[in-house]
């Protein structure tokens, strides 16, 4: 293949290596609870951090400090968008290997090939003389472009067949569940020091684990809902504004506290969101016609679609958001794969041209990586396929280095289970994500591995 | 030595063991004494019956939006809460996700097990879990057949439902303990979907477990797993962390261990912690945040609100059929929806995220969300106890600050936040008015949350 790995600082002992940390550091990495580190988030209001970001830069811009990261300067850096695949895609039959006849083989009834397109089945789209992707043309036409990555045989040696147990192990960056925290959670502590804003982290929905660490909490964000202290807002709650102003922020890191200082907080994020949000339109349950061309996000595009709307508008207002999760979910395709899975890529293709034309200029910023829990196993049960180990992630976005990364698992020797072989470790995966989009130290961020993927332009 | 039955403890109480209780029952609590409350708060004969979600025939008729407002409705109007809130207990001990499988019934049948069971024998309870339709479909036990064993269940049951993952079994426990299940299974035709055990589908060779040798079932892995001391510390343990929130002072969970070893009942357990002088400390009262299910119970119960009938009629989202003025059945749910948690729906096997989890920037927009929802609902409504609360805004705030917190369980309350809902009802007007915006500060202030 192209790109090949960059093996670099092995790890010893397969334990996360701590450069330059005090005990504190790495019991935060561990999960393991520091005193005194959650109440760095507990003591500083946001309330007094905007009104501080207000007189210096009178907008509510990129914030100075903490979210600039390893970047350096005041570059913003680059923004990560992480959508989960949730179920476990089936990486042969969506980036089909068309020229190697040891495919149908072990894909038997389910094998696809060109020329069998349109009515439900997939369209597939040649990529080289190798694979072809399964009705996504426009990442087809992002790989001609250079800015599509397709990461091959990614897993971990002896990883779980359940959801709970594979999709932990991703959301904690670690085959034994040795933390607590998430591996993105960790990567927002190492950029924000000191000083971590919530805003630095924003789930769709609820909030994915992979962003939770100690003494740092994300923002999740429902498009669906009205966030309070938009404009309007306090327009119409003019007295639950004036009483929530005379709250006064509680010293101190037990759970009175941080109730009180979350209240606190949340006047703060929806200052700073509502200029943002406010007229936007939401979903309105009285008008259904309305609502499915809002909540559908455009043609096509899904409930992704119009998650991955409110997220381009974020980053469009200037919101300091390094990391964003959004989940795409439905990939289990035990049964009905033939046209399920078409169906999960095209709204998957169509979200992401929606979001990257709505990104305008913003779209240089922004990466677009995807996860997913394990693959499928090689052979057709039938309908569809079940739970396996390797899997395919597709990084998008300008400085992208496009192309093949690690080896397909071959198609001809399998484990013990009959599973495919893992090429890549996925903790290198998201080393190289660490590394490359977010400018965060992987060693601080992933429980092992070889070494970061080389997957990001410098 | 006797609980000092104070106001504050009977509240306390009150507000853990079930979703808060009126001034007149904290009062009756004050002269009954803490032990002799918890004794009939734990009486399964007071008990009515559950009923069941109004079997209709549709959309909206009898699944998740049907299954939460019957539920809400039972825990928030039953004459023993305490049995509802343990029932929701073991909802999340057993977190069973309905999204897996067709049929919101076999749902139901999973929490009347909880209901009829879960204050007697653990290991029952067990025991009729691996036949629970629900839960065998939750966790694939249908499909773990002789030669072809599936661990989750047998995973799961050693890992989040008896021992703990620090419970001193090995992978080798769990791959024979799975042999041991095989065969437990269902017919789901003709319906109602039935659980059974198959004994051409169950391994009946010899396993070793837990160190022990035989030919065992499913049940012979049970009742090995509750002679485990590492059992009854971890069912000690669980409940203690969920309904009193902080670590336990060192000794606490040997006591109840103890107290739950000697007969396997549930009940010996619980009332020795509701009994516990450990369990009244100060730690203990701020030491829990209350899950939205919870404050949705307290909310709805503390102010009188006429909740909608689930068991007797399905919902419909014809608004030209709710009666101006009611309490609509879908502002709990959506209070639900923006808290992040809907019965029936845990996110995964292990249950809820636990106390502190639920404090964080998002959930406080969807806390404040709820609040505001609830607020402007429960004015429409107008229940005796918002036109109370109403009458005493008019003559002194502190007053009907005090009335306010009452509403939901509290007998005292900060000065931080009584400051806040005086600046709130004492607001010149707006839009949703002031005393919504008390009722919003309430419902979002660290005693609710902290409830």
């Amino acid at each position: 293949m192209t790109n090949e790995p960059t093996p670099s600082r092995p790890t010893s002992s397969g334990r996360i290596e701590t450069p330059r940390s005090s005990r504190r550091r790495f019991l935060q990495l561990a999960g393991l609870g520091a005193v005194g580190a959650t109440g760095a988030f507990a003591a500083p209001t946001l309330v007094g951090r905007l009104m501080a970001e207000e007189s210096t830069t009178g907008n509510f811009g990129p914030s100075p400090g903490g979210s600039t990261g390893g970047s350096g300067g005041r570059d913003p850096g680059r923004i990560l968008v992480s959508i989960q695949l949730g179920g476990g895609l089936d990486f042969l039959n969506t980036v089909v290997p068309l020229d190697d006849p040891r495919y149908a083989t072990v894909r038997g009834d389910g094998t696809l090939r060109l020329g069998e397109d349109g009515d439900g089945a997939p369209t597939l789209h040649q990529l080289d003389s190798s694979f072809a992707l399964n009705s996504t043309p426009y990442l087809a036409e992002r790989w001609n472009a250079g800015e599509l990555a397709i990461v091959h045989g990614v897993g971990s040696e002896g990883s779980s067949l359940s959801h709970f147990d594979a999709t932990d192990m991703w959301e904690k960056g670690s085959p034994d569940f040795g933390t607590s925290s998430g591996w993105l959670g960790r990567a927002m502590a190492d950029l924000a020091g000191a000083d971590p804003d919530p805003l630095l982290a924003v789930s769709m929905g609820g909030v994915s684990p992979s962003m939770y660490a100690d003494g740092w909490s994300p923002v999740g964000l429902r498009p669906e809902a009205r966030i309070p202290w938009s404009a309007n807002f306090s327009d119409q709650y003019r007295s639950l504004d004036r009483a929530m102003a005379d709250l006064t922020s509680s010293d101190g890191d037990d759970l009175w506290a941080r109730t009180r200082n979350s209240q606190l907080d949340l006047r703060g994020i929806g200052a700073r969101l509502g200029p943002i949000v406010d007229g936007r339109e939401l979903r309105d349950d009285e008008d259904d016609e309305d609502d499915e061309d809002i909540e559908e996000g455009g043609p096509g595009a899904g409930f992704l679609g119009y998650q991955l709307d409110l997220i381009a508008d974020l980053v469009r207002g200037g919101i300091p958001t390094r990391a964003f999760h959004v989940m795409h979910d439905g990939f289990d395709t035990h049964g009905s794969q033939r046209y399920l899975l078409p169906e999960l890529m095209g709204t998957l293709d169509a979200a992401l041209q929606r979001f990257q034309s709505r990104l305008g200029p913003d779209a240089d910023r922004v990466v677009i990586a995807t996860w997913t829990e394990f693959g499928r196993r090689p052979e057709w049960n039938g309908q569809g396929t079940e739970h396996g180990t390797a899997g395919v992630q597709f990084v998008l976005g300008p400085g992208v280095r496009g192309g093949h990364h690690g080896e397909p698992p071959p198609l001809d020797r399998f484990d013990p289970d009959g599973n495919f072989l893992i090429t890549t470790d996925f903790r290198d995966y998201l080393a190289g994500l660490t590394h490359g989009v977010l400018g965060a130290d992987p060693a601080r961020v992933v429980d092992g591995g070889r070494g970061p993927l080389d997957l990001l332009e410098a | 030595m006797p609980i000092d039955a104070t106001p504050r403890n009977a509240a306390h109480l009150w507000r853990r063991a079930a979703f808060g209780a009126s001034r007149e029952q904290i009062d009756q609590t004050v002269r009954d004494g803490i032990e002799a409350s918890v004794e009939s708060m734990f009486d399964h004969r007071r008990a009515v019956d559950g009923g069941e979600p109004h079997r209709t025939v549709g959309v909206m008729a009898y699944e998740t939006p049907q299954l939460n407002t019957w539920f809400l409705r039972l825990a928030a109007t039953s004459p023993t809460p305490a049995i509802e809130r343990l029932t929701w207990f073991w909802h999340g001990h057993f977190a069973t996700n309905i999204d897996k499988f067709e049929g919101p019934e076999l749902f139901h049948a999973q929490l009347m097990t909880f209901r009829r069971h879960g204050m007697g024998r653990f290991d029952d309870l067990l025991k009729l879990m691996a036949r629970d339709p629900a839960m065998i479909l939750w966790l694939d036990l249908h499909t773990s057949v002789f030669g072809k064993p599936n661990e989750n269940y047998a995973r799961e049951l050693m890992e989040l439902f008896s021992l703990g993952v620090d419970g001193g079994y090995t992978q080798r426990d769990v791959a024979e303990a799975a042999r041991a299940f095989t065969g437990y299974t269902i017919s789901e035709f003709p319906r109602p979907t039935r659980a059974w055990i198959s004994s051409a589908l169950h391994d009946d060779g010899e396993k070793q477990i837990l160190g022990q040798t035989g030919r065992f079932t499913g049940d012979d892995v049970v009742d090995i797993i509750v002679q485990r001391p590492e059992c009854h510390r971890f069912i000690a343990t669980r409940l203690w962390t969920r309904y009193a929130g902080t670590a336990p002072a060192p000794g606490v969970i040997d006591e109840l261990a103890a107290a739950f070893a000697q007969r396997l009942v549930v009940r010996d357990l619980v009332v020795a912690m509701f009994t516990h002088p450990a369990f009244y400390a100060d730690d203990v009262r701020l030491g829990l945040v209350a899950q939205p299910f919870e404050t949705v119970v307290n909310a709805v119960r503390g102010f009188g609100v006429d909740l909608f009938d689930a068991s007797t009629q399905p919902l419909t989202d014809d608004e030209d059929l709710v009666d101006v003025g009611a309490f609509p059945w879908w502002i709990p749910l959506e209070m639900f929806e923006e808290m992040g948690q809907l019965v029936a729906h845990p996110p995964n096997v292990g249950g809820w995220p636990h106390n502190d989890a639920w404090i964080d920037a998002t959930r406080s927009i969807g806390r404040l969300n709820a609040g505001i929802l609830f607020a402007e609902a429960v004015l429409e409504a107008d229940t005796p106890v918002v036109r109370e609360i109403e009458a005493a805004a008019d003559r002194d705030p502190r007053t009907a600050a005090a009335l306010l917190m009452a509403a939901f369980g509290h007998v005292e309350h900060s000065t931080d936040t009584e400051a806040a809902i005086v600046a709130a009802l004492t607001a010149p007007p707006d839009d949703v008015g002031p005393l919504a915006s008390a009722i919003a500060i309430a419902f979002t202030s660290p005693e609710v949350t902290l409830s």
